[in-house]
């Protein structure tokens, strides 16, 4: 595999912005494992920072027009919201390795039953959507069901006592540190619990509909 | 352009551009070069981009694969003061090891 394939990692204005200059230094590079960490590492750094390439540019008609997109700088909260996305995925892998691997080997953790499996794995999908949906738009609609999802999933982990060490620096950065505003500070206030009661509610209700 | 704390990445970034403009590989070698250490191009870039940011370089090509980046005034004037203050630090360092 050729270095320089690395660069598909870079979001697409830092790809327009320093794409040519990296594939030149990459140009006759062998992969290396400090190689990909290194692209990897500036790859994340890219995303946390798209802002730094100049506006996110997206060609329009023939090619000739460019529209700046959510002005250009990714906000804390659809930061947060990002970053809460890839959680859910990471939360997803876990259920299904503790449900394949672990589950069968002997002595294995054999925690999740069936119907929390399939209300969990189906809610952490639903949520990793929604909230890498309002991770790409800067709209009042986006950062208010961001929210919503971000206390929902809080309360996903909260009512999953494996892992409940993930919830509360959660909810604390959900509630106080993020939003810049006090009234967003208040909407948080009030979402993420409502989120939570939800978070909890769903995979007992989908235990009681669909465990024997 | 805004204040910007440098990097130990950005500062031999700067030191590389005092002597000259350079394209990314050119300053990379020059890294190596005067501090041994060589600086990968996610780290570069990623360092340059933030130069480039706070108004400390600019490139001096708008496109191409080796577009060449220089000093700005605010730049030059960043490096002096992180060197004054590295100055300091080394040689507070010297003399409290010389005391030991």
């Amino acid at each position: 595999m050729r270095a320089s394939r690395l660069l598909a990692l870079y979001p697409q204005n830092w790809r327009r912005r320093y794409g040519e200059e990296i594939a030149y230094m990459l140009r006759e590079k062998r992969l290396s494992v400090s190689l990909v960490v290194d692209l990897v590492r500036g790859a994340s750094d890219a995303h946390l920072h798209p802002e730094l390439a100049g506006p996110l540019l997206a060609a329009a008609g023939g090619g000739t027009i460019q529209v700046p997109l959510g002005g250009g700088s990714m906000t804390k909260l659809r930061r947060l919201h990002a970053v809460l996305g890839l959680l859910c995925l990471a939360f997803v892998a876990l259920i299904v390795v503790a449900n394949t691997v672990l589950h069968t080997a002997p002595g294995g953790l054999g925690y999740f039953k069936r119907g929390d499996v399939a209300a969990m794995l189906g809610l952490a999908t639903v949520l990793a959507v929604v909230l890498f949906w309002a991770s790409a738009g800067d709209t009042d609609r986006h950062r208010a069901i961001g929210s919503i999802a971000s206390g929902t999933m809080a309360g996903l982990l909260l009512g999953t006592v494996s892992i409940p060490v993930l919830a509360v620096p959660l909810s604390v950065i959900g509630c106080f540190r993020l939003p810049d505003s006090r009234a967003a500070r208040a909407a948080l206030l009030l979402l993420v619990p409502l989120g939570a009661v939800v978070g909890v509610a769903l995979p007992n209700l989908g235990r009681s509909l669909i465990a024997p | 352009m805004a204040d910007m704390k440098v990097s130990a990445e950005a500062l031999l970034i700067l030191v590389s551009l005092a002597e000259g403009p350079k394209h990314g590989y050119a300053i990379q070698q020059d890294i190596e070069g005067v501090s041994g250490r060589r600086l990968g191009p996610g780290s570069l870039y990623g360092a340059i981009a933030r130069l480039v940011s706070a108004g400390y370089i600019e490139s001096l090509a708008d496109e191409g694969p080796r577009r060449p980046y220089r000093l700005t005034a605010p730049g030059s004037r960043a490096l002096a003061a992180e060197l004054d203050a590295l100055k300091k630090v080394t040689a507070t360092g010297k003399r409290r090891l010389a005391t030991r």
